[in-house]
């Protein structure tokens, strides 16, 4: 479980510091800041654990516009089961024209090395955390992302596990797409490879699967199940099957045919079964877009409870009265701007007698007070 | 109770009421689109308060709905904190007066859940704690969610037909089980 984010001279995150719940609802106004802490995190994932370089994501236009440091600092404490981690990233330019360079990469446990890049060397430690391994790497991506799991690696895999698995969305039904030319081991942002995620999830998570179903049938009218039409090893289309009519004949429908909402719950609720396994962290931003009234408390209470079950971490940026009801006088943050200036965080406070709930607090300006 | 109750809202004045209520439905067989939590209150401190300000109200929702082909089962939670159980429902049954509706009436699809002093009294008797209810500080240490899904479990035992109550049972939650098993 992430406790800890620490983001310097990235976009608005100036020194910035967030430390967060298990259950974590991030509010405010719009331009504060909420998604760039999704941003922060994925972009730490896409490079520490899934091999993208720094070229295009870091530095040059990320860098903080109203001062000027060469410096990009991130620091994530992960709370994991062999203690907490803190992985550390420092990026800065260099050359002609000037490029993206990784100045330090670190892992440690408990304050123990597990992990150092610096000065263009990898110092790779053994789980009694002795400097084992030294060579030469590229300053512009991380080999924490080559590093494949050994007998003496085991702590440091629990980590990049926990890394790899991170998952930050803002569901986009009007880009979901129905055709599967492959599988994908992880959804994009938007969702919009769903159909080559959920191939995945067919093969290798059938059971949860089999559950999303199950749930999808009590909040999809006439909805029977999901299924991938087309040759085993081709293209593959997603298609879903409904009764419909007075006799309630099944029938198939392509997966675009559902309305927006249909397949942002859809997508809703493969998130919650698929991707709150064992110790995830899922930040959904916005879920609420698209979807029903009477269908956002059922999904988040069974959210919520589906992450305690599974040891999970969920964070959530939404405006939505029902989310802030819920979440906000236990597990709300606000995350604000003065004058367009740094980001900061703060606990919700309401004022002290007041009986409103937080939705209204929040309508009349009052979380600022 | 009407013949069926198309949805069970719940109006409790803290997270851990609502947790405690959600995990039992669930344990009973109930799914989570049969029930609705209302909004908790902005401000912690003032659960019991903000309960007994909303009774009126949803009360009187929970009404209109009596004689339509679906019907609501309203579920209250709130704590005796300093006060008996009973002068706390008093209490609760007087806001309604105050609002010029009748008082809740033995049958109607509306049940009182008063904890003493707090909600996490009934949670640690539920997990074999021995626990005192006259103890204002039996919160401390507080709960966490897990352990509530695990009281749950246990309170769905003790409402069960012919069950043997844990004798970690404290005086409120073992007069409140026929409560319990009215909303199972």
């Amino acid at each position: 479980m992430l406790t800890r984010l620490y983001c310097d001279n990235y976009k608005c995150l100036v020194n910035f510091e967030f430390r967060p719940g298990p259950t974590q609802l991030l509010m405010g106004h719009n331009g504060a800041g909420k998604s760039t802490v999704f941003e922060v995190l994925a972009l730490i994932r896409d490079f520490a654990a899934r091999g993208e370089t720094c070229e295009d994501r870091l530095v040059g236009q990320t860098r903080t516009r109203w001062q000027d440091l060469p410096d990009q600092r991130f620091e994530l404490d992960v709370k994991g089961k062999s203690g907490v981690f803190t992985y550390e990233l420092v990026v800065d330019e260099s050359g002609r024209p000037l490029r993206p360079r990784v100045k330090r990469e670190r892992l440690s446990l408990s304050g123990k090395p597990l992990y150092l890049f610096e000065d263009g060397v990898v110092h790779l430690h053994n789980d009694r955390f002795e400097d084992r391994t030294q060579f030469e790497f590229f300053p512009k991506r991380s080999f924490l992302a080559e590093i494949e799991a050994r007998h003496d690696n085991k702590k440091l895999m629990e980590f990049k596990s926990w890394l790899e698995k991170v998952l930050c969305v803002q569901v986009d039904p009007k880009r979901m797409q129905s055709e599967a030319a492959k599988e994908a081991i992880y959804p994009l942002p938007d969702l919009s490879n769903f159909a080559e995620w959920y191939r995945h999830l067919r093969q290798d998570s059938s059971a949860a699967t089999d559950e999303l179903r199950a749930s999808l049938q009590g909040v999809i009218g006439g909805f029977e199940g999901l299924d991938l039409k087309g040759p085993p090893s081709g293209t593959r289309v997603l298609q879903v099957a409904l009764r419909t009519g007075s006799e309630g004949k099944s029938q198939q429908y392509g997966f675009a045919e559902l309305s927006d909402g249909q397949r942002a719950l859809v997508g809703l609720y493969t998130l919650l079964h698929c991707a709150l396994t064992d110790n995830a962290t899922l930040c959904i931003d916005e879920p609420d877009n698209f979807v029903a009234l009477a269908e956002i408390q059922p999904w988040l209470l069974r959210l919520t409870d589906r992450g305690t079950d599974t040891n999970s971490q969920v964070m959530l940026a939404s405006h939505h009265p029902e989310l802030l009801n819920q979440l906000a006088s236990r597990n709300g943050v606000i995350i604000e701007r003065m004058d367009a200036g740094p980001t900061r965080v703060r606990s919700f406070a309401p004022p002290a007698d007041t009986t409103l709930t937080p939705a209204e607090i929040v309508a009349r300006g009052w979380e600022h007070a | 109770m009407p013949d069926r109750i198309a949805k069970i809202i719940v109006l409790a004045e803290d997270q851990e009421h609502q947790n405690l209520v959600r995990r039992y439905l669930l344990r009973c067989g109930h799914e989570y689109r049969s029930f609705e939590f209302i909004a908790l209150p902005g401000n912690r401190g003032c659960g019991s308060q903000y309960v007994r300000e909303h009774f009126p109200e949803q009360v009187a929702k929970c009404r209109e709905t009596l004689g339509r082909r679906a019907s609501c089962l309203l579920v209250v939670v709130t704590d005796a904190d300093n006060l008996t159980t009973n002068v706390r429902e008093q209490e609760l049954q007087a806001e309604l007066a105050q609002a010029g509706y009748p008082q809740v009436a033995i049958g109607e699809p509306i049940v009182i859940l008063i904890p003493k002093w707090h909600v996490e009294t009934w949670i640690k008797c539920l997990l074999g704690q021995t626990v005192q209810e006259s103890d204002r500080d039996a919160d401390k240490p507080p709960v966490d969610a897990e352990q509530i899904t695990t009281a749950a479990k246990t309170l769905h035992d003790w409402t069960r037909p012919n069950a043997q109550v844990g004798p970690t049972c404290v005086p409120s939650l073992r007069s409140a089980l026929p409560r319990w098993q009215r909303i199972g």
